[in-house]
Protein backbone atom coordinates (compact mmCIF):
# COMPACT_ATOMS: atom_id res chain seq x y z
CA UNK A 1 0.00 0.00 0.00
CA UNK A 2 1.16 3.52 -0.57
CA UNK A 3 0.14 7.51 0.19
CA UNK A 4 -0.55 8.79 -3.81
CA UNK A 5 -1.32 11.91 -4.50
CA UNK A 6 -3.53 12.84 -7.28
CA UNK A 7 -3.19 15.64 -9.66
CA UNK A 8 -5.35 17.09 -12.10
CA UNK A 9 -7.18 19.90 -12.63
CA UNK A 10 -10.25 17.84 -13.40
CA UNK A 11 -12.63 17.00 -10.45
CA UNK A 12 -13.95 14.36 -12.21
CA UNK A 13 -11.22 12.73 -12.92
CA UNK A 14 -9.80 13.01 -9.40
CA UNK A 15 -12.69 11.40 -8.17
CA UNK A 16 -12.81 8.52 -10.67
CA UNK A 17 -9.04 7.93 -9.49
CA UNK A 18 -9.26 8.56 -5.58
CA UNK A 19 -12.46 6.28 -5.83
CA UNK A 20 -10.51 3.17 -7.75
CA UNK A 21 -7.35 4.14 -5.65
CA UNK A 22 -9.06 4.12 -2.22
CA UNK A 23 -10.73 0.36 -3.04
CA UNK A 24 -7.59 -0.62 -3.87
CA UNK A 25 -6.55 0.11 -0.39
CA UNK A 26 -4.38 2.94 -0.90
CA UNK A 27 -3.94 6.32 1.12
CA UNK A 28 -4.85 8.81 -1.45
CA UNK A 29 -4.68 12.49 -1.31
CA UNK A 30 -5.63 15.34 -4.17
CA UNK A 31 -4.91 18.55 -5.76
CA UNK A 32 -6.50 20.48 -8.25
CA UNK A 33 -3.24 21.77 -9.54
CA UNK A 34 0.77 21.63 -10.03
CA UNK A 35 1.42 24.57 -6.79
CA UNK A 36 -1.52 22.60 -4.58
CA UNK A 37 0.54 19.23 -5.14
CA UNK A 38 3.79 21.11 -3.75
CA UNK A 39 1.56 22.20 -0.51
CA UNK A 40 0.66 18.73 0.01
CA UNK A 41 4.18 17.27 -1.03
CA UNK A 42 5.80 19.51 1.49
CA UNK A 43 3.49 18.60 4.46
CA UNK A 44 3.45 14.60 3.79
CA UNK A 45 5.45 13.65 0.52
CA UNK A 46 3.36 11.15 -1.41
CA UNK A 47 5.21 8.20 -2.73
CA UNK A 48 3.73 8.02 -5.43
CA UNK A 49 1.96 11.12 -7.83
CA UNK A 50 -0.05 10.22 -10.96
CA UNK A 51 -0.35 13.71 -12.30
CA UNK A 52 -2.44 14.84 -15.50
CA UNK A 53 0.14 15.85 -18.47
CA UNK A 54 -2.29 19.67 -19.60
CA UNK A 55 -3.07 21.62 -16.61
CA UNK A 56 -3.71 25.77 -16.34
CA UNK A 57 -1.00 27.56 -15.04
CA UNK A 58 1.86 24.77 -14.44
CA UNK A 59 1.76 21.87 -16.40
CA UNK A 60 2.48 18.47 -16.06
CA UNK A 61 6.04 18.61 -17.00
CA UNK A 62 6.76 21.67 -14.32
CA UNK A 63 5.57 19.42 -11.72
CA UNK A 64 7.60 16.52 -12.45
CA UNK A 65 10.68 18.60 -12.39
CA UNK A 66 10.08 19.65 -9.02
CA UNK A 67 9.32 16.61 -7.80
CA UNK A 68 12.36 14.75 -8.80
CA UNK A 69 14.18 17.99 -7.91
CA UNK A 70 12.32 17.74 -4.47
CA UNK A 71 11.60 14.26 -3.82
CA UNK A 72 13.62 12.11 -5.92
CA UNK A 73 12.75 9.13 -4.20
CA UNK A 74 8.83 9.70 -5.55
CA UNK A 75 7.28 7.95 -8.18
CA UNK A 76 6.21 9.83 -10.93
CA UNK A 77 3.45 8.50 -13.39
CA UNK A 78 1.77 10.60 -16.14
CA UNK A 79 -2.16 10.99 -16.82
CA UNK A 80 -2.76 12.29 -20.57
CA UNK A 81 -4.89 12.12 -23.51
CA UNK A 82 -4.05 10.88 -26.61
CA UNK A 83 -2.99 14.02 -27.93
CA UNK A 84 -0.15 14.75 -25.42
CA UNK A 85 1.77 11.61 -26.09
CA UNK A 86 4.77 13.62 -27.33
CA UNK A 87 4.87 15.30 -23.70
CA UNK A 88 4.25 12.17 -22.17
CA UNK A 89 7.53 11.20 -24.23
CA UNK A 90 9.54 14.09 -22.96
CA UNK A 91 7.86 13.14 -19.33
CA UNK A 92 9.28 9.14 -19.65
CA UNK A 93 12.66 10.88 -20.42
CA UNK A 94 12.51 13.22 -17.62
CA UNK A 95 11.62 10.17 -14.92
CA UNK A 96 8.35 9.47 -15.18
CA UNK A 97 8.35 5.56 -14.27
CA UNK A 98 4.78 4.93 -16.72
CA UNK A 99 1.64 6.83 -17.83
CA UNK A 100 -2.29 6.02 -17.98
CA UNK A 101 -3.71 7.35 -21.27
CA UNK A 102 -7.11 8.54 -21.05
CA UNK A 103 -10.32 7.60 -20.81
CA UNK A 104 -9.03 5.98 -17.63
CA UNK A 105 -9.42 1.93 -17.85
CA UNK A 106 -9.08 -0.04 -14.88
CA UNK A 107 -6.45 -2.22 -16.26
CA UNK A 108 -4.35 0.22 -17.75
CA UNK A 109 -4.73 2.01 -13.91
CA UNK A 110 -3.89 -1.58 -12.22
CA UNK A 111 -0.89 -2.16 -14.45
CA UNK A 112 0.29 1.24 -14.03
CA UNK A 113 0.08 0.94 -10.18
CA UNK A 114 1.74 -2.01 -10.22
CA UNK A 115 4.49 -0.81 -11.88
CA UNK A 116 4.87 1.78 -9.48
CA UNK A 117 4.72 -0.19 -6.49
CA UNK A 118 7.48 -2.51 -8.03
CA UNK A 119 9.66 0.25 -8.99
CA UNK A 120 8.89 1.66 -5.32
CA UNK A 121 9.92 -1.56 -3.60
CA UNK A 122 13.08 -1.56 -5.33
CA UNK A 123 13.85 1.87 -4.48
CA UNK A 124 13.11 1.10 -0.69
CA UNK A 125 15.02 -1.65 -1.16
CA UNK A 126 17.96 -0.09 -2.71
CA UNK B 1 -52.62 36.79 -41.77
CA UNK B 2 -52.79 33.72 -44.56
CA UNK B 3 -48.14 34.33 -44.90
CA UNK B 4 -48.41 33.48 -41.35
CA UNK B 5 -49.81 30.05 -41.45
CA UNK B 6 -46.92 27.96 -42.96
CA UNK B 7 -44.99 29.68 -40.66
CA UNK B 8 -46.51 28.56 -37.61
CA UNK B 9 -46.92 25.13 -39.59
CA UNK B 10 -43.14 25.05 -39.85
CA UNK B 11 -42.80 25.84 -35.89
CA UNK B 12 -44.91 22.98 -35.16
CA UNK B 13 -42.67 20.76 -36.69
CA UNK B 14 -39.66 22.17 -34.85
CA UNK B 15 -41.03 21.77 -31.75
CA UNK B 16 -42.44 18.02 -32.84
CA UNK B 17 -39.44 16.33 -34.18
CA UNK B 18 -37.52 18.00 -31.02
CA UNK B 19 -39.78 17.18 -28.49
CA UNK B 20 -40.09 13.35 -29.68
CA UNK B 21 -37.15 11.68 -27.40
CA UNK B 22 -35.46 9.07 -29.59
CA UNK B 23 -35.02 5.85 -28.33
CA UNK B 24 -31.12 4.75 -28.42
CA UNK B 25 -29.93 2.37 -30.26
CA UNK B 26 -29.63 -1.61 -29.33
CA UNK B 27 -26.31 -2.78 -29.50
CA UNK B 28 -26.95 -4.84 -32.36
CA UNK B 29 -28.12 -2.04 -34.12
CA UNK B 30 -24.19 -0.55 -33.31
CA UNK B 31 -22.56 -2.83 -34.14
CA UNK B 32 -24.23 -3.35 -37.26
CA UNK B 33 -23.23 0.49 -38.08
CA UNK B 34 -19.68 -0.45 -36.60
CA UNK B 35 -19.48 -3.54 -39.28
CA UNK B 36 -20.20 -1.59 -42.12
CA UNK B 37 -18.15 1.64 -40.77
CA UNK B 38 -15.26 -1.32 -40.86
CA UNK B 39 -15.74 -2.38 -44.14
CA UNK B 40 -15.57 0.64 -45.72
CA UNK B 41 -12.83 1.79 -43.87
CA UNK B 42 -10.03 -0.86 -44.34
CA UNK B 43 -10.10 0.20 -48.31
CA UNK B 44 -9.99 3.56 -47.67
CA UNK B 45 -7.42 3.19 -45.08
CA UNK B 46 -5.34 0.73 -47.09
CA UNK B 47 -4.61 3.40 -49.76
CA UNK B 48 -2.91 5.72 -47.34
CA UNK B 49 0.75 6.10 -45.90
CA UNK B 50 1.63 8.06 -42.72
CA UNK B 51 4.65 9.44 -40.90
CA UNK B 52 5.00 7.14 -37.94
CA UNK B 53 7.34 8.71 -34.51
CA UNK B 54 7.77 5.93 -32.63
CA UNK B 55 9.56 5.72 -29.24
CA UNK B 56 9.89 2.19 -27.63
CA UNK B 57 11.37 1.79 -23.85
CA UNK B 58 12.75 -1.38 -22.54
CA UNK B 59 14.49 -1.25 -19.07
CA UNK B 60 17.03 1.66 -19.49
CA UNK B 61 16.92 1.33 -23.38
CA UNK B 62 15.17 3.75 -25.57
CA UNK B 63 15.06 3.78 -28.89
CA UNK B 64 13.28 6.53 -31.85
CA UNK B 65 12.00 5.17 -35.03
CA UNK B 66 11.11 7.56 -37.32
CA UNK B 67 9.13 5.29 -40.67
CA UNK B 68 6.63 5.71 -43.44
CA UNK B 69 4.05 3.42 -42.62
CA UNK B 70 0.73 1.93 -44.19
CA UNK B 71 -1.28 -0.98 -45.04
CA UNK B 72 -1.88 -3.74 -47.27
CA UNK B 73 -3.81 -6.69 -47.38
CA UNK B 74 -2.14 -9.53 -49.10
CA UNK B 75 -3.97 -12.22 -51.05
CA UNK B 76 -5.47 -15.05 -48.83
CA UNK B 77 -3.78 -13.16 -45.40
CA UNK B 78 -4.32 -10.98 -42.89
CA UNK B 79 -4.31 -7.15 -42.68
CA UNK B 80 -0.30 -6.19 -42.74
CA UNK B 81 0.95 -3.13 -41.39
CA UNK B 82 3.97 -1.74 -43.14
CA UNK B 83 6.88 -0.24 -41.19
CA UNK B 84 9.32 1.37 -43.36
CA UNK B 85 12.04 2.73 -41.14
CA UNK B 86 13.90 5.66 -42.17
CA UNK B 87 15.82 7.00 -39.34
CA UNK B 88 16.71 5.02 -36.42
CA UNK B 89 17.15 7.50 -33.22
CA UNK B 90 17.93 10.33 -35.51
CA UNK B 91 20.08 8.65 -37.75
CA UNK B 92 19.13 7.85 -41.35
CA UNK B 93 19.02 3.94 -42.58
CA UNK B 94 21.97 3.81 -45.04
CA UNK B 95 20.85 2.41 -48.44
CA UNK B 96 17.20 2.74 -48.05
CA UNK B 97 14.68 4.47 -50.71
CA UNK B 98 11.01 5.40 -50.74
CA UNK B 99 10.01 1.67 -50.97
CA UNK B 100 6.92 2.13 -49.32
CA UNK B 101 5.70 4.24 -51.85
CA UNK B 102 7.03 2.49 -54.74
CA UNK B 103 5.37 -0.71 -53.42
CA UNK B 104 1.80 0.66 -52.99
CA UNK B 105 2.05 2.79 -56.42
CA UNK B 106 3.35 -0.13 -58.36
CA UNK B 107 0.95 -2.69 -56.50
CA UNK B 108 -2.77 -3.16 -56.53
CA UNK B 109 -3.21 -2.87 -53.30
CA UNK B 110 -7.45 -2.20 -53.23
CA UNK B 111 -7.37 -5.42 -54.97
CA UNK B 112 -4.45 -7.04 -53.12
CA UNK B 113 -0.45 -7.00 -53.69
CA UNK B 114 0.92 -9.44 -56.74
CA UNK B 115 3.33 -12.34 -55.92
CA UNK B 116 6.07 -9.85 -56.40
CA UNK B 117 5.07 -7.02 -54.40
CA UNK B 118 4.30 -9.34 -51.49
CA UNK B 119 7.46 -10.56 -50.84
CA UNK B 120 8.53 -7.32 -51.14
CA UNK B 121 6.14 -6.06 -48.73
CA UNK B 122 7.04 -8.87 -46.30
CA UNK B 123 10.64 -8.11 -46.35
CA UNK B 124 10.08 -4.48 -45.05
CA UNK B 125 8.20 -6.38 -42.04
CA UNK B 126 10.88 -8.23 -41.72
CA UNK B 127 13.76 -5.73 -41.95
CA UNK B 128 11.70 -3.30 -39.80
CA UNK B 129 11.00 -5.70 -36.61
CA UNK B 130 15.16 -6.19 -36.55
CA UNK B 131 14.88 -2.03 -35.16
CA UNK B 132 12.72 -3.33 -31.93
CA UNK B 133 14.04 -3.11 -28.49
CA UNK B 134 12.91 -5.31 -25.48
CA UNK B 135 12.79 -9.21 -25.07
CA UNK B 136 9.07 -9.59 -26.14
CA UNK B 137 8.99 -9.98 -30.13
CA UNK B 138 5.72 -8.79 -31.53
CA UNK B 139 4.44 -7.64 -34.95
CA UNK B 140 1.20 -6.64 -33.40
CA UNK B 141 2.74 -2.97 -32.58
CA UNK B 142 0.69 -0.80 -34.73
CA UNK B 143 -2.65 0.02 -36.38
CA UNK B 144 -3.18 -3.22 -38.60
CA UNK B 145 -3.76 -4.58 -35.38
CA UNK B 146 -7.51 -3.02 -35.15
CA UNK B 147 -8.27 -3.59 -39.28
CA UNK B 148 -7.81 -7.65 -38.71
CA UNK B 149 -8.94 -8.43 -35.53
CA UNK B 150 -11.93 -6.32 -35.93
CA UNK B 151 -12.69 -7.16 -39.38
CA UNK B 152 -16.93 -7.69 -39.72
CA UNK B 153 -16.06 -11.08 -41.00
CA UNK B 154 -14.93 -12.20 -37.76
CA UNK B 155 -17.79 -10.45 -35.41
CA UNK B 156 -19.12 -13.79 -34.65
CA UNK B 157 -15.68 -14.99 -33.28
CA UNK B 158 -16.43 -12.49 -30.71
CA UNK B 159 -18.48 -11.74 -27.88
CA UNK B 160 -19.93 -8.07 -27.94
CA UNK B 161 -21.10 -5.84 -24.52
CA UNK B 162 -21.78 -2.41 -23.68
CA UNK B 163 -19.58 -1.43 -20.71
CA UNK B 164 -20.60 2.27 -20.77
CA UNK B 165 -20.24 5.78 -22.54
CA UNK B 166 -16.75 8.06 -22.84
CA UNK B 167 -16.21 11.01 -24.52
CA UNK B 168 -13.57 10.26 -26.20
CA UNK B 169 -11.97 13.20 -29.06
CA UNK B 170 -14.99 15.59 -27.90
CA UNK B 171 -17.28 12.66 -29.12
CA UNK B 172 -19.86 10.38 -27.02
CA UNK B 173 -19.46 7.22 -27.67
CA UNK B 174 -19.99 3.61 -26.66
CA UNK B 175 -17.71 2.03 -24.70
CA UNK B 176 -17.80 -1.94 -25.95
CA UNK B 177 -16.01 -4.99 -24.38
CA UNK B 178 -15.05 -7.76 -26.41
CA UNK B 179 -14.00 -11.57 -25.97
CA UNK B 180 -12.41 -13.42 -28.89
CA UNK B 181 -14.00 -17.01 -28.50
CA UNK B 182 -13.28 -18.71 -31.98
CA UNK B 183 -10.00 -20.37 -32.68
CA UNK B 184 -7.23 -20.06 -34.62
CA UNK B 185 -6.92 -16.58 -32.45
CA UNK B 186 -5.53 -13.43 -34.81
CA UNK B 187 -3.56 -13.15 -32.29
CA UNK B 188 -0.79 -16.60 -31.60
CA UNK B 189 1.94 -16.53 -29.44
CA UNK B 190 5.79 -18.10 -30.66
CA UNK B 191 4.78 -21.29 -30.49
CA UNK B 192 1.48 -21.03 -32.82
CA UNK B 193 -0.69 -21.24 -29.41
CA UNK B 194 -3.93 -18.85 -29.65
CA UNK B 195 -3.54 -15.90 -28.07
CA UNK B 196 -7.02 -14.96 -27.32
CA UNK B 197 -7.68 -11.19 -27.64
CA UNK B 198 -9.89 -9.08 -24.83
CA UNK B 199 -10.61 -5.37 -24.64
CA UNK B 200 -12.66 -2.09 -25.43
CA UNK B 201 -13.84 -0.28 -28.65
CA UNK B 202 -14.73 2.96 -28.44
CA UNK B 203 -17.61 3.70 -31.16
CA UNK B 204 -19.41 6.76 -32.00
CA UNK B 205 -23.47 5.30 -32.02
CA UNK B 206 -25.14 7.38 -34.76
CA UNK B 207 -22.31 6.29 -37.32
CA UNK B 208 -19.87 3.41 -35.81
CA UNK B 209 -17.18 5.46 -35.96
CA UNK B 210 -14.07 3.78 -34.52
CA UNK B 211 -12.60 6.52 -32.12
CA UNK B 212 -10.69 4.06 -30.09
CA UNK B 213 -9.77 0.63 -29.65
CA UNK B 214 -7.77 -0.94 -26.77
CA UNK B 215 -6.51 -4.73 -27.35
CA UNK B 216 -5.53 -6.36 -24.19
CA UNK B 217 -3.81 -10.15 -24.51
CA UNK B 218 -2.45 -12.33 -21.95
CA UNK B 219 0.66 -14.85 -22.40
CA UNK B 220 3.33 -17.27 -21.61
CA UNK B 221 6.82 -17.07 -21.55
CA UNK B 222 8.12 -19.88 -23.81
CA UNK B 223 11.37 -20.17 -20.97
CA UNK B 224 9.00 -19.87 -17.72
CA UNK B 225 5.50 -21.37 -18.45
CA UNK B 226 4.54 -20.81 -14.85
CA UNK B 227 5.23 -17.07 -15.50
CA UNK B 228 2.36 -14.92 -17.29
CA UNK B 229 2.84 -11.42 -19.36
CA UNK B 230 -0.27 -9.38 -20.22
CA UNK B 231 0.19 -7.19 -23.75
CA UNK B 232 -1.88 -3.72 -24.32
CA UNK B 233 -1.95 -2.19 -27.43
CA UNK B 234 -4.24 1.27 -27.74
CA UNK B 235 -5.09 2.59 -31.19
CA UNK B 236 -6.50 6.35 -31.04
CA UNK B 237 -8.47 7.69 -34.23
CA UNK B 238 -8.23 11.87 -35.41
CA UNK B 239 -10.57 12.84 -37.88
CA UNK B 240 -8.06 14.33 -41.04
CA UNK B 241 -10.60 16.23 -42.87
CA UNK B 242 -8.48 16.66 -46.26
CA UNK B 243 -9.10 12.64 -46.21
CA UNK B 244 -12.82 12.71 -44.62
CA UNK B 245 -12.01 10.21 -42.45
CA UNK B 246 -10.45 9.22 -39.39
CA UNK B 247 -7.16 7.60 -39.47
CA UNK B 248 -5.14 6.57 -36.59
CA UNK B 249 -3.66 9.21 -34.07
CA UNK B 250 -1.34 7.53 -31.73
CA UNK B 251 -0.68 4.23 -31.06
CA UNK B 252 0.36 2.96 -27.01
CA UNK B 253 2.11 -0.75 -26.48
CA UNK B 254 2.86 -2.46 -22.89
CA UNK B 255 3.86 -5.65 -22.04
CA UNK B 256 3.84 -6.64 -18.84
CA UNK B 257 5.62 -9.73 -16.63
CA UNK B 258 2.40 -10.30 -14.21
CA UNK B 259 2.62 -9.21 -11.76
CA UNK B 260 3.86 -5.69 -12.54
CA UNK B 261 6.70 -5.82 -14.05
CA UNK B 262 7.60 -3.93 -16.72
CA UNK B 263 9.60 -5.66 -19.45
CA UNK B 264 9.09 -2.82 -22.57
CA UNK B 265 6.45 -0.21 -24.10
CA UNK B 266 6.10 2.03 -26.63
CA UNK B 267 4.49 4.98 -27.93
CA UNK B 268 3.79 5.99 -31.73
CA UNK B 269 2.06 9.26 -33.25
CA UNK B 270 1.05 9.47 -36.97
CA UNK B 271 0.67 12.51 -39.26
CA UNK B 272 1.52 13.89 -42.81
CA UNK B 273 -0.93 11.41 -44.56
CA UNK B 274 -0.69 11.27 -47.84
CA UNK B 275 -2.59 8.71 -50.15
CA UNK B 276 -1.11 6.93 -53.15
CA UNK B 277 -2.85 6.86 -56.40
CA UNK B 278 -2.79 3.26 -57.94
CA UNK B 279 -2.68 3.94 -61.77
CA UNK B 280 -3.29 2.12 -64.39
CA UNK B 281 -2.55 1.96 -67.62
CA UNK B 282 -4.48 0.18 -70.49
CA UNK B 283 -4.75 0.27 -74.07
CA UNK B 284 -8.00 0.28 -75.46
CA UNK B 285 -8.75 -0.07 -79.25
CA UNK B 286 -11.55 2.59 -80.01
CA UNK B 287 -13.72 2.29 -82.84
CA UNK B 288 -12.79 4.43 -85.96
CA UNK B 289 -15.19 7.10 -86.06
CA UNK B 290 -17.38 7.18 -89.24
CA UNK B 291 -16.06 9.88 -91.46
Amino acid sequence: MARILVVDDEESIRDILSRRLLQWGHEVVTASGAEAALVHMRQAPAEIVLCDVIMPVHDGVWLLRQITEGWPSTIFVAVSGAQDMNTVVQMRKLGAVDFVPKPIGREMLHQALERALATLETRRSS
Amino acid sequence: MARSAPAAIGLLLTISATGVAQAPPSLEEVMTSFAAYMSAYAQDYAATIASEHYTQFAGRSRTILDSDFGTVRLPGSPWLGLRDVVRVNGAPVADREARLEELFTNASAAAGLNAQAAVRANRIVDESTRYNIGTVGRTINNPALVLELLDPGRHAAFRFSKDGEDTVAGIRTWRIAFVEQGSPTVISGADDRDLPATGHIWVDPASGRLVRAEVVIRFPFLNRPTKMGLGTVIITFKDVPEFHMWLPDTMIERYDELPGRRLQDGQATYTNYRRFRVESQENVDLPALPR
